[in-house]
């Protein structure tokens, strides 16, 4: 096992973020100042599915292909393909892309998936990043690698989605990943938010330096608000959306939709449990409880619960770390690193 | 069996296309054997001149060349000479209609990972009506020009996709009769040696009277110059299309060594011809093609590579056998959604 042990710290009373000061305090009863505002701000009005259906509507048949669904072989992306294709009817085409640690129980999910779907399918395996997250974790920085390799693979499926004509990109986003609206034009999480600054802080530092010694990278963006930037200067210009923030569905209902009309399955071992990440975020979790003592999955699920989507028990039973040194190895050898690197 | 095949090759008399003479020998081997009299053969092409083309291309952009790749002997074989002896940076890049076996795609996803090349693998439905209709129609049209058509023009689309400048692809020197340099403008089979020209007739028939009409198809290219005119104008590519196997002297025995060694490469268990790793659909084309002209596309290939002394005779009938039947072509049917009764005439 493992030879932090992350489970024992405190967490708040409310979700499952421990306390990190100054950003993440807790009151007398235990509880967090982000679930404290959380309970001062009005209830967000829910997104209606009849908002996603108007956007659908003014792309639909007008394009190559009405959209580019990012598939990862999880549940959250599987069922926003199935709901593009089964429920909107549209034309998607189903793209994933593999850095080298994707899992092929993720990949047959997918490939299962387009096949029962008649959708196009787009699958691009590439070695792009290998160079930059064998650096992070050679060079012990604190950046955590899911977050450069969101903004790699945000910039990637832009690029997608103009080589192939989608005006859409369509994420399977859950609610908890994201502040809808805001992030239909930021993608993926929102690294000014408190439980996020520092993290994103160390990312930022890492990017400014490597891109700058490292040729190949050179044009890699720097944040996400740069790759925007980028993209709206383009003459193509692709509105990236969820199903899931307009669908009242929780997991536990599209979960049981895909098993029975694309035989999707869940991966045996993925962190958090029931999810399908890549192998690579093994050690990206570790290094974010090293560093920052909670993970980005924290952070996401604690707002899950405070929506009221997934129960506390739940995320603390998902949120455990229950990975080897053997696996941890194994996925670090592609990379020439072994635990060691991790432990310095 | 009736048929008279010429003794030279494996063609069948197919009036009025091949005609075997009393010597036995068909017009295609008399007619390579007065060109080779002549002396007026085109020159061998060079490694060098490869190179030469090569070098022109290498590092302008994010990849240098587009690979074509089967998981086959011969388009493996090409992409590691592309990326181990000519060291270039390729873009791999394997379609899939729906035919190809699981086998095939797994085979290209391990020389991929071996070679640590990045990959493009593209699967659609797009097809599959158009098959549906060449068998339903009973039509004489061979299979596989019109697939090439199709994976042609999206190789060509996705050349363009990515800005780059050459496509490899590793047809062998008996899938590019006469003229390298007209192949390279036109793409695999020249389709205007005589052994082709009936199939090519009925390929213009068939796209005259059930792709054009039919809005699906639209766009569909009626012949590889269309293809290269689309490439060129809709696509703006510029790309220009070369195997490594015709430049090089080395025959498939030599490099199969090769890749078994190097990438742990295997043949299929299932494909037509033996010992290639043609997709399902193959299984079908030729039949049919048999059925309707006595020989396959394959045959014309294979007796291109006896004549230039690529494979014996021998070697060409046994790997043609046709010894499959309902079993294997029951499921590949059904995923057209047709049966063995369609393949009556």
């Amino acid at each position: 096992m493992s030879a932090l042990n992350f489970d024992q710290q405190p967490i708040c009373q409310k979700c499952v973020m421990p306390e990190v000061k100054p950003r993440i305090t807790f009151n007398e009863e235990g509880i967090c100042n982000l679930c404290v505002e959380h309970s001062k701000k009005p209830p967000v009005q829910p997104l209606l599915e009849s908002d996603f259906i108007k956007i659908l509507d003014k792309v639909r048949g007008k394009h190559r292909y009405d959209c580019l669904v990012m598939c990862s072989g999880g549940k959250d992306s599987t069922a926003a393909l199935y709901f593009m294709k089964k429920r909107y009817n549209l034309n998607p085409l189903a793209f994933m892309f593999d850095h080298g640690f994707e899992t092929e129980e993720a990949i047959t999910n997918v490939k299962r998936a387009v096949a029962k779907l008649g959708v196009d399918f787009v699958f691009y395996k590439t070695n792009q990043m290998k160079e930059m997250f064998k650096s992070i974790v050679k060079t012990q920085s604190k950046t955590i690698i899911c977050h450069p390799c969101s903004i790699w693979y945000m910039d990637l499926a832009f690029d997608m989605a103009e080589k192939h004509d989608a005006p859409i990109v369509i994420a399977g986003w859950t609610k908890g990943q994201s502040e809808k609206q805001e992030v239909m034009s930021k993608c993926g999480c929102n690294v000014h938010a408190p439980e996020y600054a520092d993290m994103a802080k160390e990312t930022n530092q890492f990017l400014e330096d490597f891109t700058k010694s490292t040729n190949r990278y050179k044009d890699f963006p720097r944040t996400m608000e740069e790759l925007l930037a980028k993209n709206k200067k383009k003459k193509h210009k692709a509105t990236v959306l969820s199903p899931h923030w307009f669908l009242p569905y929780g997991p536990e209902e599209y979960v049981k939709i895909i098993k029975e009309e694309v035989g999707w399955q869940y991966t045996k071992n993925s962190y958090p449990s029931k999810t399908t990440n890549c192998n690579m975020n093994f050690v990206s979790a570790y290094n974010a409880m090293k560093f920052f003592g909670y993970t980005h999955y924290h952070v996401e699920m604690s707002k899950l619960i405070r929506e009221g989507v997934i129960t506390r028990e739940q995320a603390i039973t998902d949120l455990k770390m229950q990975f080897s040194d053997e696996l941890l190895n194994e996925v670090l050898s592609k990379i020439d690193c072994t635990v060691d690197d991790l432990r310095k | 069996m009736t048929e008279k095949r010429c003794t030279e090759c494996v063609l069948v008399e197919s009036l009025p296309d091949i005609r075997i003479g009393d010597d036995g020998i068909c017009n295609v081997c008399k007619n390579h054997q007065a060109e080779a009299d002549t002396g007026n053969e085109e020159p061998e092409y060079l490694e060098t001149d490869f190179l030469k083309i090569i070098d022109k291309h290498r590092g302008k952009g994010k990849y240098d060349c587009l690979c074509m790749l089967s998981g086959g002997k011969d388009s493996t074989a090409a992409l590691y000479y592309i990326k181990e002896k000519y060291k270039m940076n390729p873009l791999v890049f394997t379609f899939n209609h729906g035919f190809v076996p699981d086998e095939h795609i797994q085979s290209a996803m391990k020389t991929v990972e071996k070679l640590g090349v990045d990959w493009i693998y593209f699967q659609t439905d797009f097809m599959k009506e158009m098959f549906k209709k060449i068998v339903k129609t009973k039509s004489k049209v061979v299979i596989c020009p019109v697939c090439s058509l199709w994976y042609m023009l999206k190789t060509y689309e996705i050349a363009a996709q990515w800005d780059i400048p050459i496509i490899i692809s590793g047809w062998t020197k008996g899938q590019t009769t006469s003229s390298k340099k007209s192949v390279m403008s036109k793409c695999a089979c020249d389709q205007d040696p005589v052994e082709y020209s009936t199939m090519a007739n009925a390929t213009k028939t068939f796209m005259d009277e059930h792709v054009r009409t039919d809005p699906r198809y639209a766009d569909f290219p009626a012949s590889m110059e269309d293809v290269l005119k689309i490439a060129r104008k809709k696509y703006k590519s510029k790309a220009i299309v070369l195997s490594p196997h015709w430049f090089v002297q080395s025959r498939p025995e030599e490099y199969v060594k090769v890749i078994k060694e190097k990438l742990d490469w295997e043949y299929p268990e299932r494909s037509y011809p033996k010992k290639s790793t043609n997709c399902d659909l193959n299984f079908l084309a030729s039949k049919l093609a048999v059925d309707n002209y006595g020989y396959s596309h394959y045959h014309i290939e294979m007796s291109n590579l006896i004549r230039m002394g690529m494979i014996t005779r021998e070697e060409a009938m046994a790997l043609l056998e046709i010894d499959y039947d309902k079993e294997l072509l029951g499921p590949i049917l059904d995923k057209l959604d047709c049966d063995i009764g369609d393949l009556k005439k």
